[in-house]
């Protein structure tokens, strides 16, 4: 039986604006429990929700990113559930009115170009934290902790049409979603610290047939690794099961990474009535074209303009302008350098290996260094202009990076000026072919890889700095 | 009748309230009298009515963006059940 | 029986004007008047002493100073106990709530400690605003100074008979179907609700959240003018407060031609007596020309039926939070957290919230909301345009308040029942209309109240012909227990 799998993703992500949702609280990361809370999002008796208007703009930003319908009036709804991490007994959140609609992305795939529909975005509350005590599952805890520092706490939800057809899919559509929340600005989109969550809905069905099989929901996602592996490993239960004879359940399933399977957490159809209504304490929300404009106005250039625009204007090949625009901050800074005299694809090679090379050895980003644009375009030059080498420039690099000192002053305190001095050079040349007859015997009787011998010596005579260009000719002419 | 015992006993489970055998009775009754009075409303004539959340027609009621924190946390402390580690402790949460 | 507990808030503004009164006396009067009477009527839930005085002792520095006061400051007053009092017990009348103690004021008690109006304070309710009759309270119920075997009404009842027997000079209370405007009727005073939005829900413990509004209790329309124009103005805390509205209804007006709308609705199943009643009335009215002209308002047949639909939907979702986590009562012997928020929630509420929940969450649940919920707000809609177009013609519409007077405790325990006390006040909730109750007449010896609609944000024209009519009518607010 050929089976095609069908993936919607689910992902929330955590806006990150100062403020709740709802109250004026500090909606930033505290790792001590309940000291970004206030009567509000405690849910204290007499409290009452007012919006954050930057929540509404980042939601609006993040449509107009991904393509999709604006609503013009929109409403907050009340979920209700009970939970102790959701104070007021219900999240306040959109349910038939959400802000977007009918979006769309494009994911690349192993060469293959694929639209996925966007269902909807929202925006809502997160709920509070629980630690359970005793243990590190709820199971066998003997009692839970409440912790509300992230109640309230603004989210987008967006959800994508069951529009994926595989694991590499749905991590293409994944990461694309991170990539544009950090360009927006919106959100940082942290897996491991939950600050982008995701779950998944996976179903299979027989090829060729139209109707979708029966899902199930898979919760605790916490990496693109995760992501991957707890779908293949689902899809693969479901097969086993749906060729078995049997049926699929409706339900959510909790994916454990370290057994790397699924389990069943309740069944999705009995447990919850969430009984929406339009929020009471909340007035409509009305998006008037101005609105939408002046949003559009400050969003950023996105990565996909960004690379088409570096493809075209700088001459970069579809990969360079690729990996360079990853991120917006590192495209930032490569669009910064060069603006400074650099040459682009130079450029990009050194940011990408070396320069992003050395702060992951040193588990540090761009922005908590003394390296500056500037700096980097400046050694960049000096390389470009042969007055070092780009094997001393690599040398230089991590001192750059740690001091902020520029190129030329380092270069100074070192002496590590590329020596291309043909008087200088031709001295160490002769020394060298003076202090290795022998070799220069190999040399004469035909063996070329004595020639690199002596090329070694005279980089090692000349600590590294020789131009290695003139050394050769220095060497050609001198042998001959 | 609009309701049975049995919607009453799952409202009661959905709304987290524990009734016993003659407050299952006395509110299926009552809710039932209640319900059936409001029956009226359905012949009321509502095509191309709008719902009305509100008495009045506010819209676009926002709070900037700017941090306030609150000073008494600790008192809010006060009221609580039951404190550890300046969080509220709840007896175990049982799964399935 | 001191004469100082017979002055109206205006009066007593005046006396400290001319420095005839202290602040401090007039407030140890009141304190005085409760302690005695108290123990008997049960119309306050707590009593803050030391604080009033200190209040009192602030004014009367001022007086010394010959400092100017502001409207009303010093006057003491009454809260409601659903309204939250920093540092002191809130506990709408709660097993729920008995030891909460919020740490943030409400805004109308902001206002009030802002204008230095001592709080003498926090008056009984039904519980958690949710009843006709104060009966329901988990401290017992308060007694009409009318006839002590009979119910003050509700949910307000506290805070009416504070006005009623003398204990305050003014006092607020919340309206959700006519919470503050029944018990006014039931115990002769004047109850108040303002239009929805005119005054700050934040910091009053929300019952129905798009029909409760906080109003005053006086002896009079005067007095009931200035201390809404104290409570009132837009609050950023509350996303449905009322912008750029204005706040000073002092100024009342002398109305020159009035034309009164009669809901045919109202009058339709009256007892003789009560028509009797108001036919009088109006005759009174007309005889001084006001015009009065009967209307056709069928959908406040379904005023009722809708409110039983609305309120509880509202209130089941706004008592969620009152699940023994963070405050409240908790049961401490439960075993597992679902255990532990069942039992709390059965032990801390009493029977009428409990019934009001299990409604409201079976007209949201899945299948039902279509049909009830939305129904009733297409309804709601239906009710106010026709008040729209009733005040195109008419300046305020009138009704009895109530279709008769109090009752004796017990005799209405049918749940029904209780709601259709409210059949002539819900319809301003539902429409979010200004509205009010005066006193206006006597049946067996007990008070009626007169219910007078305005147009929205139209509170100056309002109690500018209410206060026409007062004068008119003349209604003697003196009780048998004006003599205790």
């Amino acid at each position: 039986m050929n089976w095609e799998v069908v993936i919607g993703l689910e992902i929330h992500a955590q806006m990150a604006t100062k403020s709740k949702l709802m109250c004026n609280c500090d909606a930033s990361f505290s790792s001590e429990p309940n000291t970004h809370v206030c009567p509000g999002c405690t849910g204290q008796p007499g409290m009452l929700p007012v919006v954050n208007k930057q929540v509404v703009d980042n939601a609006i930003m993040l449509g107009l990113a991904t393509k999709c319908d604006i609503r013009k009036l929109n409403e907050f709804a009340r979920k209700s559930y009970f939970y102790p991490d959701l104070p007021g007994g219900y999240q306040i959140s959109q349910y038939d009115k959400p802000i977007c609609e009918n979006g769309k992305l494009e994911i690349e795939v192993n060469g293959n170009k694929r639209t996925i529909g966007i269902t909807r975005i929202h925006m809502e509350e997160d709920a509070g934290k629980l630690v359970h005590a005793g243990s590190d599952n709820i199971k066998d805890a003997s009692y839970s902790l409440v912790d509300l520092n992230r109640a309230s706490v603004p989210l987008c939800e967006i959800v994508s049409e069951p529009d994926l057809r595989s694991a590499e899919e749905a991590i293409a559509y994944a990461q694309k979603i991170r990539q544009i929340v950090r360009y927006l600005g919106v959100c940082d989109g942290n897996m491991e610290e939950g600050s982008m969550r995701c779950d998944a809905n996976v179903s299979v069905r027989p090829k060729g047939q139209i109707k979708l099989g029966t899902k199930a929901e898979v919760k605790n996602l916490n990496s693109f690794k995760a992501i991957e592996k707890a779908i293949n490993i689902e899809v693969e239960r479901q097969i086993d099961i749906l060729e078995d004879g049997g049926e699929i359940i409706q339900e959510t399933r909790h994916y454990n990474e370290a057994t790397n399977s699924t389990k069943s957490m309740r069944s999705k159809e009995d447990a919850h009535d969430y009984r929406y209504f339009p929020d009471p304490d909340l007035v409509p929300l009305l998006i008037d074209d101005d609105w939408i404009l002046k949003v559009k106005n400050l969003l950023p250039e996105l990565p996909e303009e960004k690379k088409e625009r570096y493809i075209n204007s700088l001459s970069l090949s579809e990969y360079d302008a690729s990996i360079i625009t990853t991120e917006k901050e590192t495209a930032d800074f490569f669009e910064e350098t060069i603006s400074y005299g650099s040459k682009p694809k130079e450029t990009v090679n050194w940011i990408m290996s070396e320069v992003l090379g050395t702060l992951n050895q040193n588990n540090l980003k761009l922005s908590e260094t003394k390296l500056t644009p500037k700096l980097l375009a400046e050694l960049l030059i000096l390389i470009d202009k042969n007055t070092i080498s780009g094997k001393i420039a690599k040398t230089i690099l991590p001192e750059i990076i740690k001091t902020g000192k520029n190129a030329e002053e380092i270069i100074k305190e070192k002496g590590l000026a590329q020596v291309s001095d043909q008087g200088e050079l031709k001295k160490i040349v002769e020394t060298v072919i003076k202090e290795n007859a022998k070799v220069v015997e190999d040399i004469k009787n035909g063996n070329p890889k004595a020639r690199g011998f002596l090329i070694g010596q005279i980089m090692k005579k000349s600590n590294g700095k020789a131009n290695p260009g003139i050394a050769n000719e220095l060497l050609n002419s001198l042998l001959n | 009748m609009t309701i049975d015992k049995d919607t009453v006993e799952h409202l009661a489970k959905l709304s987290r309230l524990h009734l016993s055998d003659n407050e299952l009775l006395s509110f299926t009754k009552s809710i039932n009298e209640i319900l059936e009075y409001t029956k009226s409303i359905q012949q009321v004539n509502t095509e191309g009515v709008l719902p009305a959340i509100h008495a009045l027609d506010l819209q676009n009621v926002f709070k900037e963006d700017e941090v306030i924190n609150y000073k008494y946390i600790d008192k809010l402390f006060e009221n609580a059940p039951d404190v550890e580690n300046h969080s509220f402790k709840v007896p175990r949460i049982l799964t399935n | 029986m001191n004469e100082i507990l017979k002055l109206s808030a205006t009066e007593i503004s005046e006396k400290y004007k001319i420095k005839d009164l202290s602040c401090s006396e007039v407030t140890k009067a009141f304190l005085d008047r409760i302690n005695k009477t108290n123990p008997e009527l049960n119309s306050f839930v707590s009593v803050s002493e030391k604080s009033a005085m200190e209040t009192a002792k602030i004014v009367d520095e001022k007086i010394a100073k010959s400092q100017k006061l502001n409207l009303l400051e010093g006057v003491p007053i009454a809260l409601k106990d659903n309204m939250c009092t920093n540092g002191v017990a809130t506990t709408c009348c709660s097993k729920m709530l008995v030891n909460f103690v919020p740490s943030y004021d409400a805004t109308v008690v902001e206002k009030i400690k802002n204008n230095n109006m001592p709080i003498l304070g926090k008056t009984n309710m039904d519980e958690f605003a949710m009843g006709t009759s104060t009966e329901t309270s988990f401290f017992g119920s308060t007694k009409n100074p009318w006839d002590i075997n009979t119910v003050p009404g509700g949910s307000s009842g506290g805070s009416a008979v504070a006005i009623s027997a003398l204990q305050a000079p003014l006092a607020l209370g919340s309206d959700t179907g006519g919470s503050i405007r029944q018990p006014a009727s039931f115990c002769g005073v004047v109850g108040m609700k303002p239009t929805y939005g005119v005054v700050s829900r934040y910091g009053l413990v929300a019952f129905a959240s798009s029909l409760d509004q906080i109003g005053p209790f006086s002896k009079n329309i005067k007095d009931s003018a200035t201390l809404l124009s104290v409570i009132s103005g837009y609050d950023a805390k509350d996303s449905t407060s009322q912008p750029n509205i204005k706040t000073n209804y002092t100024e009342l007006s002398e109305p020159k031609e009035i034309k009164i709308g009669l809901p045919k609705e109202f009058f339709a199943n009256l007892d003789n007596k009560t028509k009797e009643l108001y036919k009088n009335i109006t005759t009174k009215l007309s005889n001084e020309g006001i015009i009065f002209e009967e209307i056709d308002m069928p959908s406040l047949q379904q005023g009722v039926q809708t409110y039983c639909i609305i309120a509880p939907a509202e209130a089941s979702s706004n008592l969620a939070r009152f699940d023994g986590v963070r405050y409240g009562y908790r049961n401490k012997e439960a075993k597992s957290l679902v255990e532990m928020m069942e039992l709390s929630r059965s032990e801390g509420f009493g029977a009428e919230v409990k019934r009001k929940i299990l409604l409201g969450t079976y007209v949201l649940s899945s299948g039902c909301y279509d049909i009830y919920y939305k129904k009733a707000q297409q309804v709601r809609t239906i009710i106010k345009n026709d008040f729209q177009k009733a005040f195109s013609k008419y300046d305020i519409l009138l009704s009895p308040t109530t279709t008769t007077p109090t009752f004796a405790f017990g005799e209405k325990s049918n749940p029904l029942e209780m709601y259709m006390n409210d059949i002539m006040t819900i319809p301003a909730n539902l429409a979010g209309i200004p509205a009010l109750s005066l006193p206006c007449g006597i049946i067996n010896n007990l008070p009626m109240g007169l219910h007078l609609m305005g147009n929205i944000l139209e509170e100056q024209k309002l109690f500018s012909i209410a206060k026409k009519i007062e004068q008119i009518l003349g209604f003697n607010l003196q009780n048998p227990y004006w003599e205790k």
